[in-house]
Formats: C-alpha cells, structure tokens, sequence
C-alpha cells in the first residue's frame, strides 16, 4: 500500500503509454539515472515560462526570483545532508566534475610526492581515473583496496594499508556495480586518525540512505542531481567550511569575483568563489523540487519500497541455477543494485533481448574496468531500482529472465 | 553463414552465434603473421583478429575472444570480406555494412564496427610490406 501516491509511477509522465498495446516500461536502470517527477519538471518549466533570468544580476523582479530559489535551494541541499552551512555546498555539473575539483585542488595544494591515495577496487571511473592520473603526473602512490572473500571492501587490507603516508581515501557510499554499501563510519575514523582527507563519491548513495554529514564527518562528499529525481547537468560537492574558505579557486570568471581592477583581484565569498559563470540555476531549481520530492516520500518508504524490490529480485537470481550474482551472495549491506551473468549469453545480448521485452537494463562494465578486470569477467547485466518500480515488475523480469535462460541454456523456444 | 539471407531478428543472430559452426572463422590460427586486438571497454567485447599473409595478399583471417554476438557477426563478416578481397588495405563501410546484412539498432553500432575498424586502423597506420610483428594485448 502506497503511503505516498507520489511513489506511483502515475506521478512520473515519462511512465505514461500513449496506447495501451505499448510493451511494458520496465525501467531498471535508475544508478545510471532515474525518472523525473511531475514536480520536478513543473518547478523547472515554472522558471522557463514565468520569470527566467541570470541570478544573482539583475535589479529587477525575475533575478531577484530565480536568485531567491537558487539561493533557497542550496539551503535545500544543505539540510538534506546535514550541512551545517549553505556556504559548503559547491553546486558543480555532476559527481564527476565535483570529484575532478577536488583532485586538481589537492593536486595544486596538497599532494607532495611520495603521498599515498587509497581508492577501492570496486569504484567508478570517476572515483578512480582522477587519482590514478594524479599518482601518474605528480609522482604519488595510489593503493587499491581489493574485496574480502564475501565481496566486500576489504576492511582489514584497509587497515594495514593506512598509513601516514595516506593523504587521501575516496571511497564510494555505494559502489555501483555490486550495490554494496561501505563501512564509511569506520573508514572516514580511521582515515583521521593517521590525518587524512576522505572523499565521498555519494552518487549512488544519496537517493537511497538517509545522509548526515555531521555524522559521517567525511571532508568532501559529491553526488549528482540526475540519480536523485532531479535534472541532469547539476552536482553538488560538499566540502568543509574552513577548508573552503583557506583553499583558492580552481575555475575563474564571472561571478567568482567581488573585485577585478585588471590589476589586482578580490574572490568572492565562499560558495561563489567556487562558481565560475552562470550557474545552472534551473537545474539547481530542478534539485530542490527533487529533495522536497525525496522528503516528501521519506526514505523510510524508499528503504522499505527498495527492501522488498532488491529481495525478491536476489532471491529470484538465486533460483536460477545459470545465473552469478556479482559480490555478495547475501541481502546483508546492499543497496538496490544488484550486477549478474547468465551463463550462455553476453551481458550485451541479454540486455538486448530483456529490451524486446520492454526491460530497462545496462550491460557493459559500467564505467568499473579495474572491477570487472580484478573478477575476470568482460561484463554484465544490472538491474538498479527506484521509488517508482513495483513487485510486479520484478517478477516479470524474472519471468522473461527464466523464458530467456530455457532458451539459451536448454535450447526452448 | 548463409550470406544472402538477412538474419531476420537479433533472436535469430543469437541463435546463429551459438551455433559455432556457422562463424566458420571462430578460431586461432597456428602461427599468425598479424594479430590484432579489437576492444569495446564499455561493452566488454574484447576480439582478436589473426592475419596469414602470402605474397603480400590476406590468405587467412580467424577471430576469437570475448564478444557480444553483434561483434562476433561484424568479425565474422570481416573474416569472410578479408579472404575475399585478399588486398591489404581498407574495405569499405558499404561494403562491410552489405556483406553484414543485420539491422542494428545505433547503440550497437560499435558492437558491429568493432573489428572493422581495428582492421582499418591497422591497414590506415602499418607500412608495406606485412612485417610478422605479433601485436601483444
């Protein structure tokens, strides 16, 4: 029983079949991005229509709105997580760009040679590359931590690889291809406690666990609106008050500025600073008619919804006896992404073949090579779930999963 | 592989590449002159091309690896075009798209290209003559 009728996919348009004899919209792709609620795409279009203008520019009643929501919505992304402080949130394009900002800091700032960044096996590329490149062109050592032998992060290895030597640990909430949620409590004290930086790759995190900054105490967090119900093109990178307000801008240009003479120049405050350019208000707009959605649902409701979905579809893999579920054989700290093989058949041909059936699925490495590499698989299928997808469609994929396997497998057709 | 009949659904294509017998090209050759390795990362197809040459001319061309059907049929297709044409030099896409005969939907259009292009690179990028350099992974 819906206790928020906004979790139905009636309250998501991009659900709506224009005929009935339409194939099913079984979309489960939501860690690559999730569908968009009517509220959001009003607050958006609301801007485009009403009172479109530049923040933070004009003396006149369309700037001082659109500034008044954008400002309004940092505050949003603010007490959605937890911040203490609208300013530590840096509004960016995505996790991606959010992550890069930090590394080029650092890279400017901080890192001096022979330092050492941990990463674990199982990140995005996006958690990965930029400090794989770093330890490439500013002589650092970057320590991969491997899965234990119930596939998950090796919190031990962990342990004895931290050092004082360690400057900085990036590590996802979630790890996107096997779905399992990190220890990051322990991971962050530990990381302190011998001084070093953690970053939060919070993509695949955010829309599904309840966030508390305060609690997690990490020192950077970056995720992106489009995961979260929101618009694509906006991502959010927390970070420390303090250290925003010591650190120098990466991005220079408008906005950034309080004083520019061509002779000497005075940054503007923190989060501007961090804000070369127009901003993408609109999208920002986008994101806080997201979270008041996210709010409005509760994550109580989302944790409950994604319980009984991410159940019924491991416990239905499990039954099939050529299908391999990627990491954890148990429900035990996973979120609703679960990452399979079924013998007989190519991720990519699957995928293919589900989509016939109007099943939404990514085949692929999805962006985790150094994953993929270390489990000596070329690829595989994933489904990942939203507030919107229902029981029934899970059983429906289980049922065309099964029609699938008889006939590759035991040659039914 | 009945070249002149279009495989008329991806189902069909599945079935053809399970089937090994009709890629008559799946394989290893003994001792190749070329191999060449084609990789899609985000998709996982990962595809060795081998080369025998005689007198300057393409006598032999197998493939193997890890692939999507899709990849498999575009490296079979171009196995079969290699022979054929014999000349170390690039095919042409029309010629490569007509002799594949599968209607691929765009995402899957690298699955298809994948060994295409790696022989077009090759071809594009290696001096005459044929040296009998192994392309290491």
């Amino acid at each position: 029983m819906l206790k928020f009728k906004g979790m139905s996919q009636d309250y998501f348009p991009v659900f709506k079949k224009k005929n009935a004899k339409e194939p099913p919209l079984v979309y489960f792709d939501n860690a690559a991005t999730t569908q968009k609620p009517q509220s959001v795409l009003n607050a958006m279009n609301e801007v485009y229509t009403a009172f479109n203008a530049n923040v933070y520019r004009g003396n006149y009643y369309w700037s001082e709105k659109t500034t008044a929501l954008y400002s309004a919505c940092r505050q949003k992304v603010a007490s959605f997580i937890g911040a203490s402080h609208s300013e530590e949130i840096i509004f960016t394009r995505n996790t991606t760009e959010s992550i890069n900002l930090v590394a080029q800091i650092l890279a400017r700032d901080y890192f001096k040679k022979g330092d050492e960044i941990i990463v674990s096996i199982a990140e995005h590329h996006s958690n990965y590359l930029p400090w794989w490149q770093l330890a490439q062109t500013h002589h650092l050592k970057l320590k991969i931590i491997g899965l234990n032998s119930e596939g998950y992060f090796d919190l031990e290895q962990f342990k004895k690889t931290l050092s004082p030597k360690t400057k900085l640990v990036a590590i996802a909430g979630v790890t996107n291809v096997l779905g399992t949620i990190n220890p990051l409590k322990e991971i962050i004290s530990l990381s302190h406690k011998i001084g070093s930086l953690v970053l939060v790759d919070g993509a695949q995190l955010i829309s599904h666990l309840p966030v508390n900054i305060n609690n997690l105490d990490c020192d950077f967090l970056a995720f992106s609106g489009h995961k979260m119900y929101g618009p694509t093109g906006i991502g959010v990178l927390y970070a420390k008050k303090l250290w925003l307000s010591q650190t120098e801008p990466l991005l220079l240009g408008g906005e950034m500025v309080n004083n520019f003479d061509g002779n000497s120049v005075c940054w503007a405050n923190v989060p501007q600073k961090f804000e070369a350019g127009t901003p993408a208000y609109i999208e920002a707009i986008g994101l806080g008619a997201a979270i008041d959605y996210l709010n409005k649902v509760g994550f109580s409701a989302i944790e409950e919804r994604e319980k009984v979905l991410l159940q019924n579809a491991f416990v239905g893999l499990q039954n099939i006896k050529e299908v391999t579920i990627l990491g954890p054989q148990t429900l035990k700290d996973r979120s609703s992404i679960i990452a399979f093989n079924l013998k007989g058949i190519h991720a990519h041909d699957l995928s293919e073949l589900l989509a016939e059936k109007g099943i939404m699925v990514r085949a692929g490495v999805h962006c985790a090579g150094p994953l993929h590499s270390m489990l000596k698989i070329p690829a595989s299928t994933r489904l990942s779930f939203g507030v919107y997808n229902t029981l029934a469609e899970v059983k429906y994929f289980l049922k065309i999963l099964q029609e699938i396997n008889q006939s590759v497998n035991y040659g039914k057709r | 592989m009945e070249k002149d009949k279009p495989i008329s659904s991806f189902k069909n294509l599945l079935e053809l590449v399970g089937g090994s017998s009709h890629f008559k090209h799946r394989g290893l050759l003994s001792h190749p002159d070329v191999t060449l390795l084609g990789i899609n990362e985000s998709c996982g197809d990962k595809i060795i091309l081998q080369l025998k040459f005689k007198d300057n001319k393409v006598q032999q061309a197998f493939f193997n690896g890890e692939s999507c059907s899709l990849s498999a049929l575009g490296a079979e297709t171009m196995c079969t075009l290699l022979e054929k044409e014999k000349a170390v030099k690039p095919i042409e896409e029309k010629t490569f798209l007509k002799s594949l005969n599968f209607n691929f939907s765009p995402v899957r259009k690298k699955c298809a290209y994948l060994v295409w292009k790696t022989w077009q690179n090759y071809v594009s990028s290696k001096p005459q003559p044929i040296s009998k350099k192994k392309i290491k992974e």
